[in-house]
């Protein structure tokens, strides 16, 4: 028993060591504000050729809500955002019009005031991380790819991919629960499912502290998936990595139906739990990942290289 | 606080002359917090907030009272850097966290779930 416990507990990471180890070491303070907010993100990561989200507007200032309703004309279905939000608040996704208001991803009605105080809420901050002023960005509404769109209730899927010094190390996907409400962010309810890095085929399924193969809302299989276009996918995490120089970073990752594969956002504070979707470690993946140089090589090296260590590194 | 003096002294309330500043700080700043989370997250979230902010408050309060606590830092001051220094050594632990060992060990020490496909066996031939 306390040997086992000292096994687990010198392959976990754990906060601790991820802040000083890991964010502290890799991640230059003057780079989080580009991750931290989305529209500076897309500007990196456009200018890279990398795929993201188109945005049809952003609105800066109070007096610029008063254009909403009108510019919303122009606009079929799309999400609300928080520039800096975090862990998904604040997201509203608007999947039509109807009798002079919005139809809501949960079917919901809401009168055009509902949407504007929404975008006041977000200017003012409420949802931003410094809790101060933020920008609101309306996006295109993604369609997830038939492969991923089952496995979510209503909410879109992502994939999430942590990517140290360039060289992706572990993945999971994330969908969203009735609980959850349309979000897949696991603290609010939603499940995190491991992801076999080598070939892209889900493993296991967590939902809070449960292990389960079928989602519990639309009773679809959660493991055994196979997920398009994997190594694209990863090779898009690690050249995200190298736009913003960080070391230690979790990319978030979604395939559109018709565009493919596109970036959501980035977070220089990855979470732990991926740990417990793959019901891995991260710590023996990460030393060997320093054991090498892996800044040097090409993107596609370095897909291999995290694909092999997982393999192999215990 | 002027108010309260004045009242205090015309009706002859001795107790409202002795309120000091520092707790009316302390309550307005408390007050303002609740109706920020109030606003944002919702009345049920403030109010449980503010329970857990009393509940810690009556727990230091208890803790400093009855245990003789109050005398040895006001006679030995330097006693606070010897906190920075616990402060410090704690910040540095790199290991799991106590309630990390119950986040992570609960879930992983549970049975295996069977994976419908077997890849990583598969790829490891």
């Amino acid at each position: 028993m306390i040997m086992k416990i000292r096994a687990f507990a010198r392959s976990m990471l754990g906060l601790n060591r991820r802040n000083s180890d890991l964010i502290s070491r890799y991640n230059p303070r003057n780079q989080f504000q580009v991750v931290d907010n989305k529209i500076k993100t897309k500007a990196v990561l456009s200018t890279l050729q990398i795929p993201v989200v188109e945005t049809f507007m952003v609105y800066q200032l109070q007096r610029d809500i008063s254009q909403f309703a009108e510019q919303s004309h122009a606009w079929g279905e799309f999400v609300i955002k928080p520039a800096q939000g975090a862990g998904g608040e604040g997201v509203l996704i608007v999947t039509g019009k109807n009798k002079g208001g919005f139809v809501l991803s949960d079917d919901r009605w809401v009168p055009v005031q509902e949407l504007e105080s929404h975008l006041a809420d977000i200017l003012g901050g409420v949802f931003s991380l410094n809790q101060r002023y933020d920008e609101a960005l309306i996006e295109r509404r993604v369609h997830a790819h038939p492969a991923l769109a089952p496995l979510s209730f209503r909410g879109l899927p992502d994939i999430r991919v942590l990517v140290f010094r360039g060289v992706p190390v572990m993945a999971m996907l994330r969908v969203a629960t009735q609980a959850s409400r349309g979000r897949a962010n696991l603290h609010l309810g939603g499940i995190g499912v491991g992801i076999d890095l080598t070939v892209g085929v889900t493993t296991y399924a967590l939902a809070g502290r449960q292990w389960i193969t079928h989602h519990p809302d639309t009773q679809g299989l959660l493991s055994g998936r196979t997920i398009p276009d994997w190594n694209e996918l990863l090779m898009i995490a690690a050249r995200c990595a190298d736009a913003v120089a960080l070391g230690y970073v979790g990319v978030d990752l979604t395939i559109d139906a018709s565009k493919g594969p596109c970036v959501l956002e980035l977070n220089a504070r990855p979470g732990l739990s991926i740990q417990l979707a793959n019901r891995r470690g991260l710590r023996p993946l990460l030393t060997a990942v320093e054991q090498q140089t892996p800044e040097a090589l090409p993107v596609l090296e370095r897909v291999h290289l995290g694909q092999r260590l997982t393999r192999h590194a215990e | 606080m002027v108010g309260l003096t004045v009242l205090g002294a015309t009706l002859g309330i001795g107790a409202l002359l002795h309120v000091s500043i520092f707790p009316m700080v302390i309550m307005a700043n408390l007050i303002e917090n609740f109706t920020n989370t109030q606003l944002e997250r919702g009345t049920g979230e403030a109010f449980r907030l503010t329970l857990n902010t009393l509940l810690v408050a009556t727990c230091s309060y208890v803790g400093i009272e009855n245990t003789g606590l109050k005398p040895l830092v006001l006679t030995f001051p330097e006693l606070l850097l010897g906190i920075i220094a616990v402060e410090l050594l704690l910040g540095r632990w790199r290991g799991l966290r106590l309630v990390e060992y119950f986040r992570f060990y609960g879930v992983l020490s549970s049975p295996e779930p069977e994976p419908l496909i077997k890849t990583r066996k598969v790829s490891a031939e």
